[in-house]
């Protein structure tokens, strides 16, 4: 049973080189590229399947499946485990990329070399969840970068070029952040193990610098102020099923890193820096994210206003705001992606990704009535209406704050935030054609095929099932947070039900904030002005260096004096 | 003395990573960085003994234990292998993107790039505005 | 690079000798230091060295593209394929299911000297190969 485990690692790793054998095949031949999207997405199925029978091990509450790699026991050897948290980020994870890849066979255009290292994504992805040795995470962490960079290079405009350089070198220092961290982390405590490191003494001060070294490199991975400035651009200017998993799959599975390390060595006084530092993420992404004009970009922002969410109901640290963020975590995971997939189905239809312009063109809902349903799935439930599953998540992390106002009020924000740029994202297919219609963009529009629908269907029904169940899903994943050793207490039902009086007027205010904003931000001239200050700013390179050393001092410092 | 020579190292690179506006510069500042770190490693391994870790009792006869005692520790030295090996890749892969970056944007200053980069996007570019065309940007934020 | 005579007759006359001590770290790597990633790089170098002085296109004659993209992959196959054996014979994966033998002589330590052989080789032209996209003169 245990050696399913190790197979979910080296089924993608056995796909990604077979796919990649497709590269060999003669240069005329068509069948390259569909071959390897197969062999690709069998393999991801397959994972899938083999995640069914590791499903007791899913719910919490079982001592997890140890695996020694090589037969070697711990210390000497790596040992893989196999808990609830693994198995629900798997299973998400996997999702995700499985309908991503499907949207990228109906594509159609992608090389061999493309699956090739989206199944090499895949394997990162699938390491650094399974592993239970520090250094193994690192080179996992490691692979799952590469394949980024490579698979944000391939994207059609230059610019991909430039944000795939940008990723890699902020990335990578924050990844060397990340080893330092190990460094101390080995020198305090012996071993590398990261269940045997938990019993182990060590130097407290050590430690703790170790987890902020440990924070600043998944932070960046995770994308929260102010390590983000790679973001925007990475997830705008790649392909969009690389869009969809980067969003939905990668920044989750860096936060779930952070997640772990914080656990094992409950350092309280990074939590609550967290919180704060989730709180502001969440606002200032969502800010950013009003005054963009390319439809990606928009999106990117979001992710980054979104993990400022589940950051900070992470560093609320007590049982039900742990099991709230764990429970957006999933949720993101699905809407976002299928958010990128649709409004990469419309780029793909019309050849534009600009708002105006796509208002422009017009009519698209009457179009792409497809594209169309989905996409509102997905932006209803971002925006946190009932009964898709953000309103669950995001009610849930809101009771999780009741305690700190600061922190309920800045999520709150964030939520009308949230509200007002989706507003003015749908108005791409809310928009009507123009009386005038030049005719040649009636027949431009090319409707995408039934595998793409199929692919995000697979993703929106999960968004309705999670949030029409919202007992049975927050259950379970209230037990996986609950498993988290530094956590005390037992997770709560939802105080008052989540269709509470307080719940539904957050949701009122939340809507009427929301919709002034719009209104504010885009038909006013000092909305317009102001707005269009806010996308001229964009940060260097050099500038997003300085960010990231600055955060660490700043991490450091504070995790110290507090 | 060594930490602070190894810290003065990694502080270097990120800055040459901060202020070199060349992107090959950058590549090579990133190289010292993880170099730095590479050496922080094998220099903690080496701190706790002086011999190679290699135990046979063939080679070594009658050493035994005494040379049990006296072994640098191997776990840095493999790790940093792998590290190594990651360096490679990834100095490879920057290479390849500042080669490719060239052919399509003509230029290597990353500067210019970003502010092309910013033109291509039809927002403002991030310094002054610059005379001569622009993309059309009209439709902004309705 | 092409040009000089004397790096060229020098190179000629070493690279052999280079290959040779590369395939030496590899296959000693569970005795003295050494192993699959070390004499890997050394292949590498030889073969980096045949490059500047002989300039790509030559040294792609003695070492075409297409053979080395394809040993690079076959060896990672049987890498995994070295894995799964130890799965499929019971014990974990990349198990050891070779006899040990003797500490000290070549032939020992169970597959780890094959793993080095598989890894060399894989390291050798996998980084072979990237010098060859990277020094290339004709783009």
């Amino acid at each position: 049973m245990s050696e399913l485990v190790i197979l979910l690692l080296v089924v993608p790793l056995a796909g990604a080189v077979v796919a990649g054998l497709g590269a060999y095949l003669p240069r005329r031949s068509e069948r390259g590229p569909g071959l390897a999207g197969v062999v690709g997405l069998v393999s991801l199925a397959a994972c899938l399947a083999l995640l069914i029978p590791l499903a007791p091990w899913g719910l919490a509450g079982r001592e997890p499946l140890v695996y020694p790699v090589g037969g070697w026991g711990e210390p000497v050897g790596i040992a893989l485990y196999l808990d609830a948290l693994a198995w629900t980020s798997s299973l998400v994870g996997l999702l995700v990329a499985f309908c991503a890849l499907l949207f990228a066979v109906a594509e159609g255009k992608h090389v061999p070399r493309f699956y090739f290292f989206f199944l090499l994504l895949v394997l990162g992805m699938e390491g650094v969840i399974l592993t239970g040795d520090l250094f193994n995470l690192f080179v996992f962490l490691q692979i799952l970068s590469i394949a980024s960079y490579i698979l944000i290079a391939g994207g059609e405009r230059r610019q991909a070029l430039l944000a795939s350089f940008r990723y890699l070198v902020i990335s990578s220092v924050g990844i060397g952040f990340f080893l330092l961290g190990i460094f101390l982390f080995y020198k305090s405590t012996g071993t590398l193990s990261l269940r045997l490191m938990a019993g182990a003494g060590g130097s407290f001060r050590t430690l703790e610098l170790a987890v902020v070294c440990l924070a600043v490199g998944a932070g960046v991975k995770t994308a929260f102020v102010p390590f983000h400035t790679w973001l925007p651009d990475a997830h705008a200017s790649a392909p969009h099923p690389v869009s969809a998993v980067l969003s939905g799959v990668m920044i989750k599975v860096s936060f779930l890193v952070l997640w772990r390390l914080v656990s094992l060595f409950g350092a309280g006084d990074l939590r609550h820096v967290l919180l704060w530092v989730g709180g502001l993420t969440a606002v200032f992404g969502v800010i950013a994210a009003i005054a963009q004009t390319d439809t990606k970009r928009l999106l990117a922002y979001h992710s980054v206003s979104q993990m400022g969410y589940i950051v900070a109901a992470f560093g609320a640290g007590t049982a039900a705001a742990l099991g709230a963020s764990l429970y957006h975590l999933v949720n993101h995971s699905l809407f976002k992606s299928l958010l990128f997939l649709s409004v990469g189905a419309v780029i793909r239809a019309t050849g534009e990704r600009d708002i105006g312009r796509l208002k422009g063109i017009g009519g698209l809902a009457g179009r792409l009535p497809g594209v169309f349903a989905l996409f509102l799935v997905g932006t209803l439930s971002i925006a946190g209406l009932p009964p898709f599953n953000g309103y669950v998540s995001k009610g849930l992390i809101a009771s999780g704050l009741q305690g700190r106002a600061a922190a309920y009020l800045l999520i709150l924000a964030a939520g009308a935030g949230t509200v007002a740029s989706f507003l003015k994202l749908s108005g791409i297919f809310l928009a009507r054609k123009p009386a005038a219609s030049r005719g040649r963009t009636a027949a431009a529009l090319r409707p995408p095929p039934p595998a793409m629908l199929a692919a995000m269907i697979l993703l929106a029904v999960p968004c309705l099932a999670t949030g029409l169940f919202p007992r049975v899903v927050g259950g379970a994943l209230a037990r996986v947070a609950r498993a988290d050793p530094a956590v005390g207490g037992i997770a709560g039902p939802v105080p008052g039900g989540l269709y509470s009086p307080m719940h539904l007027a957050e949701l009122a205010a939340t809507l009427a904030v929301g919709i002034g904003l719009y209104l504010l931000a885009t038909r006013t001239r000092l909305g317009d002005r102001l707005l269009a200050f806010l996308r001229g700013r964009r940060a260097g390179l050099s500038t997003a260096l300085g960010l990231l050393v600055a955060g660490f001092v700043v991490l450091a410092v504070l995790t110290w004096r507090l | 003395m060594a930490p602070y020579l190894i810290l003065a190292l990694f502080l270097l690179g990120i800055w040459g990573l901060v202020r070199k506006d060349n992107l090959i510069k950058k590549v090579i500042a990133l190289n010292i960085v993880n170099s730095a770190l590479i050496v922080l490693f094998v220099y903690m391994g080496s701190l706790s003994g002086s011999t190679a870790p290699i135990l046979v009792e063939r080679l070594h006869p009658g050493e035994g234990l005494r040379r049990l005692a006296d072994i640098v520790d191997p776990l840095p030295q493999a790790l940093m292998l792998t590290d190594i090996v990651i360096g490679i890749c990834l100095t490879a892969l920057a290479l390849t993107l500042a080669a490719r970056i060239y052919r399509r944007f003509g230029t290597l200053d990353i500067r210019r790039l970003e502010k092309a980069a910013a033109q291509d996007d039809g927002a403002p570019p991030p310094a002054s505005p610059e005379g001569g065309s622009r993309p059309d940007d009209g439709q902004s934020g309705e | 690079m092409k040009d000089s005579e004397l790096v060229d007759i020098v190179s000629r006359k070493l690279v052999p000798f280079i290959l040779l001590f590369g395939c030496y770290l590899i296959s000693h790597g569970h005795l003295s230091p050494g192993g699959g990633f070390q004499g890997g790089a050394v292949l590498a170098a030889g073969i980096t060295l045949l490059c500047l002085s002989r300039g790509v296109k030559d040294t792609l004659r003695t070492f075409p593209m297409r053979r080395v993209s394809l040993s690079e992959s076959a060896a990672f196959l049987m890498i995994l394929a070295m894995g799964v054996i130890g799965l499929v014979l019971g014990r974990r994966f990349l198990g050891n299911f070779l006899p040990l033998g003797e500490p000290g002589q070549v032939p020992s330590a169970g597959f780890i000297f094959f793993l080095n052989l598989l890894i060399g080789l894989k390291v050798g032209t996998g980084i072979s190969l990237v010098m060859f996209t990277l020094l290339r003169e004709d783009e």
